[in-house]
């Protein structure tokens, strides 16, 4: 009786000993990665690549928005912004991208807005919106262009500042982020340059853009043009006939710049017209299987069909 | 001496209604300075306790102490609010954490506390449930406030009008219950505790409507265009913030223009503190930084004051009242005259006599000792909460 008590103690010894070990085999890499990974969310996919290209593994990084097709309308959830909350680092747009950032509690002190000190280069949105309700009399929505890294050297910009708070987070890794930040640099400065070739004669070309989201677009690269409010799954008729026939000038080849691709009837009723589209996609969400430089790329590839 | 006891203790049992009498007597003679010296005494340090935690102030010039009291017991400010962008400039000056708080509204009596993240951390509060606020129009209740207003996490409150003639000029929010904080004995556990941005909410200077652009309703808008639409007063401001109308939630003109009724400011160190303080006695701008402690202490030293008045008042009426109890006796012994000269015809010594009255008087005293430790306890227990509920 004694000899078994002994064998079953021993046993149980034994499985103790090797679940504590397999314990400790699964805890340590956890403690290893929070040690040495701070935990960072951003709130736009242009935000993320910048991130990603610059921290590489070195940082643990999330973006909430990733599932939207426009992060700037995101609705927060409590359990996201409690984790945003205990997270290291937020790094938001600024330049009143993130309409939800109003409607959370987070501490300031942990958010990096990529757009503060650059108030002189950000651009309105061109719209006024003024309505009058309840007893409150009537107010204004003017609104700034959010759509920052349409603007390449705003992107890099941002970039920069993005590089600048990861070397303050992990002092020991300032030159895998800097020379990072450099190869990103580089690529954009080279997109950046092609995109100032674009020669788009507005005595020969008119631009037209779907949405007003391309201020930053027009600015930078002298595309200037007039915004609608068409969506591309919009249903070609009577009125936005009509508005194309008020809007184009004669004398001009004339170009709708589209988010996304038209939908076909939409697509041959401006060929009718005389009206050619081009898809000049603003990156709002993650794009499918392109990253950012290459829908920029993209992009340009598009725009320099305006030449053809 | 057994003897002796048992014919004062009858005679006192006997006429207890004299006896009860003058033990209430001897006890609030005995209570009253001695209830007020620890009545005083733990006040004080109570608030001196709450002011010595809040190293530095800032608000509207005005009275002191109204600023001190409302910013660390919540009652109604009575000074102007400072506008939110005081919390940038502290905030930019890099030598401190500034705390801003709105606590200019109320549900039913609970008074809500607009603020941020930090003051939890400021003051060490921990919840006992729940989770923190994490989304517009979300609250935490300090312990007292839940039990108050029978409310659980996941259920809701409404926001009071902040007067009885301003039916209109906030917007009673329907705000929902995330976390129930720890118990703490102080006033944070009276509190309503959410967003600065959730107070302004209800204050109006925030608010959620219907997308004006989208709506089709002729009956809502007077006049519309792409870049203009004039709505008529039926369109009306939510007044509960949803995952839905969330984002329709917007503010109006410079947020650093927004009301703050206090900010506490947490400095670096001691140098940063000073450099502060002189910074803002140097601007003479149209705010005040003070040291709470300071204040409470100033507070303090003139309750301390009032105190020893009241205290040698108490003393000098209770030898007064020693004199008419020493005369009560005699004359009590006087009356009984006849009962005492039956006592000696039965054998009863002049020794045994006088320990029997002895005996009578060495009990009243004690009972009185017992009843006014007894009130001191209680008004130490009790009398706190109820000097901080007269404060606010």
């Amino acid at each position: 009786m004694k000899k078994t008590s002994l064998i079953l103690a021993f046993l149980i010894c034994l499985v103790a000993c090797k679940d504590k070990e397999k314990e400790n085999n699964t805890t340590e890499p956890v403690s290893e990665e929070t040690q040495e990974s701070p935990v960072v969310y951003v709130s736009n996919y242009p935000l993320y690549y910048f991130a990603e290209e610059i921290g590489g593994e070195a940082i643990d990084l999330r973006f909430p928005a990733s599932g939207e097709t426009d992060p700037s309308g995101w609705v927060a959830g409590a359990e996201t912004i409690l984790n945003m909350q205990q997270a290291d680092l937020v790094i938001i747009n600024g330049a009143t991208f993130e309409k939800w950032r109003n409607n959370v509690t987070l501490e300031e002190a942990n958010i990096l807005n990529t757009t503060q000190g650059l108030d002189d280069r950000l651009l309105p949105l061109g719209e006024k919106f003024t309505h009058s309700h309840g007893e409150g009399g009537e107010h204004t929505h003017e609104g700034t262009a959010s759509i920052t890294w349409l603007d390449l050297e705003l992107a890099i910009a941002q970039a920069e500042k993005v590089k600048n708070a990861f070397q303050e987070l992990l002092p020991g890794k300032r030159e895998e982020f800097q020379q990072n930040f450099q190869d990103l640099k580089q690529s954009l400065t080279d997109l950046d340059s092609n995109y100032d070739k674009l020669e788009v004669d507005p005595e020969k070309f008119q631009l037209i853009y779907s949405h007003p989201v391309y201020q930053y677009l027009q600015n930078a690269y002298s595309l200037k043009g007039e915004s609608l409010h068409w969506e591309p799954g919009d249903a070609w008729n009577k009125d936005k006939k009509h508005e194309i026939e008020h809007l184009a000038k004669k004398g001009k080849k004339t170009y709708l710049i589209w988010e996304d691709e038209p939908a076909k009837e939409t697509k041959e009723g401006l060929e009718e017209m005389g009206v050619h589209s081009i898809v000049v996609n603003p990156v709002f969400g993650q794009p499918e299987n392109l990253d950012f430089q290459e829908v920029i790329f993209k992009n340009l590839q598009n725009l320099q069909k305006i030449k053809e | 001496m057994n003897n002796s006891f048992y014919i004062a203790w009858r005679y006192l049992q006997f006429h207890w209604g004299k006896t009860l009498l003058l033990i209430l007597s001897i006890s609030l003679v005995i209570f009253i300075p001695l209830g007020l010296n620890h009545l005083v005494n733990k006040g004080s340090e109570d608030l001196m306790a709450r002011a010595e935690k809040t190293p530095l102030l800032v608000g509207a010039p005005g009275s002191e102490t109204e600023l001190s009291l409302s910013s660390l017991y919540f009652n109604k400010p009575k000074n102007q609010p400072v506008m939110f962008r005081e919390v940038e400039k502290i905030k930019e000056q890099q030598l401190g954490k500034p705390i801003p708080l709105n606590i200019e509204y109320q549900v039913k009596e609970q008074p809500i506390v607009g603020t941020t993240p930090d003051y939890f951390e400021f003051r060490d509060l921990s919840l006992a449930e729940g989770r923190k606020m994490a989304i517009l129009g979300e609250c935490v209740l300090g312990a007292e406030a839940a039990r108050k207003l029978n409310a659980q996490v996941g259920s809701s409150i409404i926001s009071s009008p902040s007067g009885a003639f301003d039916v209109a000029g906030s917007f009673p929010l329907k705000m929902n219950i995330v976390g129930i904080l720890e118990e703490t004995g102080t006033s944070d556990d009276e509190a309503v505790f959410t967003d600065i941005k959730t107070s302004w909410v209800i204050s109006g200077k925030a608010h959620g409507h219907q997308d004006l652009q989208q709506v089709e309703n002729d009956s809502l808008l007077l006049a519309k265009d792409e870049t203009q639409a004039v709505a008529s007063p039926a369109v009306l401001s939510y007044t509960e913030i949803t995952p839905e109308n969330i984002n329709s939630f917007h503010f109006h003109g410079d947020p650093g223009d927004y009301p703050v009724n206090a900010i506490i400011v947490e400095p670096k160190d001691r140098k940063s503190a000073l450099m502060l303080r002189g910074r803002y006695e140097n601007e003479q701008s149209s705010v005040q930084m003070l040291v709470p402690e300071k204040v409470i202490s100033e507070l303090v030293g003139t309750m301390i004051s009032v105190r020893d008045l009241l205290i040698l008042a108490g003393v000098i009426i209770g030898i007064a009242c020693l004199a008419i109890l020493a005369f009560v006796f005699a004359l009590s012994i006087k009356l009984r005259k006849a009962e005492l000269q039956t006592m000696k015809h039965i054998g009863a010594s002049r020794n045994f006599i006088g320990s029997v009255l002895g005996l009578e008087i060495g009990l009243v005293l004690l009972s009185a000792i017992i009843v006014s430790g007894i009130l001191t306890l209680i008004m130490g227990n009790f009398g706190i909460p109820l000097i901080e509920k007269l404060i606010s």
